[in-house]
């Protein structure tokens, strides 16, 4: 019994793990999108969809290396990620940044629906999944109202 | 030599009257007219020199603050030793407001492309 509990909690720590890569997915295209736009848009970018998305990475690693703390397991580094080439332009950029907080927020969401953080998680993992999740979940229609500014 | 008289018809009421021309023409004045010099604007005050600046580093992930008042070349070195520029905020003290301000996103790229490399 032990033993599947340690399983169960390496296997919600992996998949938390994948929604902070997601994470740092968003940002690293956010970082490059900030590059490429006028001085006023890049502005909008950074405070609507970058800072929101740094403090969600940080918040999720913070939640991902106390539980591996809390209950003896290994933690992770998490390596940057590489934006892509500045010929997709800025627009591509906040469009993959939008699919990248997207698919985090699956992420988070199949997590809590698996019961995993009930069943062999704790209150302070549960506290942090629902605060990343919350901060990502309006970020996609950010980004897409961003995406059209950008077009104009 | 013989005056030079001319008709003047400035006369109000009575009319034009002949009158010597040299009491017409106006004598120049004797003493030069005095213009006195535009005054040169006082040169402003040298701007007291700007402090060097000082800088805090959070850890995003820990919430740790890696330094905090620390000088630029501190700064940097402890840059070169950071994954990414996203792992850290990095903040800058205003004297001007006595508080710390966050830098924004292409201030602190600026400041991470100068980071030091750890030897």
């Amino acid at each position: 019994m032990a033993y599947s509990t340690e399983e169960a909690r390496v296997q919600l720590l992996d998949d938390l793990a994948h929604a902070i890569d997601e994470i740092g997915v968003a940002l690293a295209a956010l970082g490059a999108a900030y590059e490429l736009l006028d001085e006023r848009t890049a502005d909008q970018l950074e405070e609507e969809l970058f800072r929101p998305v740094q403090v969600a990475y940080g918040r999720a690693q913070r939640t991902h290396a106390s539980f591996a703390e809390r209950h003896g397991l290994p933690g992770r580094t998490f390596e940057p990620s590489v934006a892509g080439r500045v010929s997709q332009g800025a627009r591509s950029f906040v469009d993959a940044a939008a699919e990248a907080v997207g698919e985090t927020e699956h992420l988070l969401a199949e997590i809590q629906d698996s019961m995993m953080p009930v069943e062999v998680g704790d209150a302070p993992l549960r506290a942090g999944l629902a605060e990343a999740r919350e901060l990502v979940a309006p970020l996609p229609a950010r980004a897409h109202e961003l995406v059209r500014v950008i077009g104009r | 030599m013989s005056r030079t008289w001319i008709l003047d018809t400035e006369t109000k009421g009575t009319g034009a009257q002949m009158v010597p021309l040299d009491k017409v023409v106006k004598q120049p004045d004797p003493k030069p007219l005095f213009v006195p010099r535009k005054r040169q604007p006082k040169p402003a005050p040298e701007p007291a020199p700007r402090p060097p600046r000082r800088f805090k580093v959070v850890d995003l992930s820990s919430r740790e603050v890696l330094v905090e008042d620390a000088d630029a070349r501190t700064t940097l070195d402890l840059l070169g030793g950071i994954r990414s520029s996203v792992d850290v905020n990095v903040s800058v003290w205003e004297p001007s407001t006595q508080a710390w301000r966050l830098l924004t996103l292409g201030e602190k790229q600026m400041l991470w492309e100068r980071r030091i490399a750890p030897d």
